[in-house]
């Protein structure tokens, strides 16, 4: 049962193996998420910016 | 010649757009449930086993198959999938990929109007001094289209026309114009409400503000790892399934967005960036919300209980009177902030759905963006109506249930087939690296071509033959019991019980128990049964309808409980298949004639 391991009250209400597979868990996905999306933010386009998808990069005379 | 000249503003926007293509309504209610259900901590293991051996390279697969037919003119998987097979059947098929985005939107939006209404309702105080009785009855009568929860009447109606319009107005404004602005104001308000909700959840104190329990008590009954469940295929199958779910996979709708991409530009890091984002929604946000909160004030059994209904009750029945407990502001904000949120993510997923029948109107009949959007929402309106007007006879259920859940496997199987065999890796891999900013492993290859479309295999056939109480070891030559929610038992109606016709003059008892309580209000009568588990099950039927039983009364299953005129649910479940089937034709049929047009015009 899931309720074995539960304390009602006290300093810490989360047993020592949930608390390390939570903090693993979201240290990893968080890290991946703001590693892949700042590498997004931050390559220059390698093409020419008015040949790429992306209209606001266009150039205008 | 192409007229569709739809592109993304920024690369950023793409990237929003897509992430809140993916994040949507099940990140907040389906995921925290579903882990519970699923062993806890334990959950994430193969959770993130299909994540990467399902998830990322199906990804790459449908990122890379939109890149690839937009360079033919092609923003939507028939005529995609047509040019890579060479076989005349693929683009039916590919119907798969327009059919689901519109059935979903059917009962998506519905949701979605829900939410819109809740954020009405915090905001104006509807729940203030509600007790929690109070508050499920409130969801209860507002699904009932002829009780009025307010002044309005035919509320639950108008909200979802309200969110219909709403969203394909939005569409007409086209992606760059439309799509893409939702999504960058939705996505990081989305993240600052969640963020706001999670902190609040988690330091949540027993004694103070009637919590029973410290936030940190939810947290630590979602992630205790039971590992005994890592050896139960049911834990597998539903962690599968929540990867479908999450990332938006089998729909078409990534495919569509990925399909204004340019040849030359990356998707590699796009689909992982995308894809992070979701799961960062899901594991980090999703599950330090509503448990919880949950837990704090109700305990971890009357959790459990709830949670055996889903996400849906829990969030919509149960939080607005858990807020109510933090006083009168800050509970109107944590409303307006969880509903709101529940509606960002909402809206940015029924956007990406209406996105590829607006491309195919577009791309196959050169309608203008404008009329492509209204003919979606249109479509959308004839098929949602049944979901709002019948929820309660299943409608809704089916719809979810065909359209939601079979429909993205089938899809996603045969799609993965598709690109590595049939289409062949060697060119499918050269899609997914041409223009990459990232280095793909090269593991990839061999998952992609081997690991992802035995998954999806397992994952079909394991759901059509799914066997009853999820006991695999039943499975034997001479054949075992199914489950009500396999494909086999669907079809048969194995769910249904004794009221199988769709008109009757009787109604039969779903259940045996004693007879609990007999009772009538205004418009119905009532019969509750208590079954010999303790639960009460109970049954209601129009005043007109003559009441065959007593209190005490012991009734087995089939026996008449009611007498009078009766339509069963099975005549709505009926219905709804044969709605969600014409739609699939008419479909394949509008494919048919765009076809015998291109061939004509030499454009294939």
């Amino acid at each position: 049962m899931l309720t074995a391991n539960v304390k009602k009250k006290g300093a810490c209400n989360m047993n020592t193996t949930a608390l390390l597979f939570m903090i693993i868990t979201e240290l990893v996905i968080t890290g991946l998420t703001f590693y892949f999306f700042f590498k997004v933010l931050f390559m220059k386009p390698k093409v020419n910016v008015n040949e790429d998808s992306y209209f606001d990069n266009n150039e205008t005379n | 010649m192409n007229t569709n000249k739809e592109a993304w503003g920024s690369r950023v926007g793409l990237i929003l757009a897509m992430a809140g293509n993916a994040v949507g309504l099940g990140n907040f209610l389906r995921f925290p449930v579903q882990a519970v259900q699923n062993g806890g901590g334990a959950f994430i293991i193969p959770y993130l086993v299909c994540f990467l051996l399902m998830g990322i390279p199906l990804l790459f697969i449908e990122w890379s198959i939109g890149r690839y037919g937009g360079q033919f003119g092609h923003h939507t998987t028939p005529f995609t999938f047509n040019r890579m097979g060479r076989g005349s059947l693929w683009k039916y098929i590919g119907v798969f990929g327009i059919f689901s985005n519109i059935a979903i939107a059917a009962y998506y939006c519905y949701i979605e109007s829900w939410t819109m209404s809740y954020v009405y309702h915090s905001a104006s105080g509807t729940f203030k001094g509600l007790d929690q009785i109070g508050v499920a009855s409130f969801f209860d009568n507002y699904l009932d289209i002829f009780t009025s929860t307010t002044c309005i009447p035919y509320e639950t109606v108008i909200f979802f026309v309200f969110c219909l319009v709403l969203n394909t107005w939005i569409l007409s404004k086209g992606l760059s114009g439309g799509v893409e602005k939702v999504a960058k104001i939705g996505m990081p308000l989305l993240i600052i409400f969640g963020i706001f909700l999670a902190v609040k959840a988690i330091f949540l104190k027993a004694g103070t503000d009637g919590a029973i329990n410290d936030g940190t008590v939810g947290l630590n009954f979602l992630w205790t790892p039971q590992y005994t469940s890592l050896t139960n295929p049911k834990v597998w199958l539903a962690a599968a399934g929540q990867i479908f779910f999450t990332l938006s996979l089998g729909q078409g709708s990534v495919q569509c967005y990925a399909s204004y991409v340019n040849k030359k530009d990356d998707i590699a890091l796009n689909a992982m960036s995308a894809g992070w984002m979701n799961e960062f929604v899901e594991v980090v946000l999703g599950s330090a919300i509503i448990i919880p909160i949950s837990i704090g004030y109700l305990g971890i059994d009357k959790v459990i209980e709830l949670t055996s209904s889903g996400g849906l009750g829990l969030g919509f029945r149960t939080l607005p009177y858990l807020f109510q407990q933090w006083g009168d502001i800050l509970s109107v904000m944590a409303g307006v902030a969880f509903f709101g949120l529940l509606f960002l993510a909402g809206i940015t997923s029924s956007l990406a759905m209406g996105t590829p029948t607006m491309s195919f109107f577009m791309d196959e009949f050169k309608w203008k963006r404008s009329k492509a959007a209204w003919g979606f929402g249109v479509m959308v309106l004839i098929l949602g109506l049944p979901t709002v007007l019948f929820f309660q006879k299943g409608v809704f259920d089916e719809y979810d249930y065909w359209a939601g859940t079979v429909s993205l496997v089938v899809f996603a199987m045969l799609e993965s087939v598709l690109f590595a065999w049939v289409f062949g890796l060697k060119k499918g891999w050269s899609e997914i690296t041409a223009g990459a900013d990232i280095k793909v492993p090269i593991v990839f290859r061999y998952i992609i071509k081997y690991i992802t479309p035995v998954i999806l295999i397992l994952v079909f056939f394991s759901s059509l033959i799914r066997p009853a109480k999820d006991d695999w070891s039943k499975i034997s030559l001479k054949g075992w019991e199914l489950h009500h929610e396999s494909i086999i038992a669907q079809l048969r109606h194995d769910h249904i019980g004794p009221n199988k016709s769709y008109f009757a003059d009787n109604f039969y008892a779903e259940t045996s128990g004693i007879v609990d309580s007999v009772y009538s209000d205004e418009s119905y009568n009532y019969i509750s049964i208590k079954k010999e588990d303790g639960k009460t099950k109970t049954f209601s039927t129009s005043k007109d309808n003559i009441v065959l039983v007593q209190e005490n009364d012991i009734v087995n299953t089939g026996d008449a409980i009611f007498s009078g005129r009766f339509i069963n649910n099975v005549f709505y479940i009926d219905m709804s298949r044969l709605l969600l089937l014409s739609l699939f034709l008419l479909i394949s049929l509008m494919v048919f004639i765009a076809y015998r047009k291109r061939k004509k015009e030499g454009s294939l």
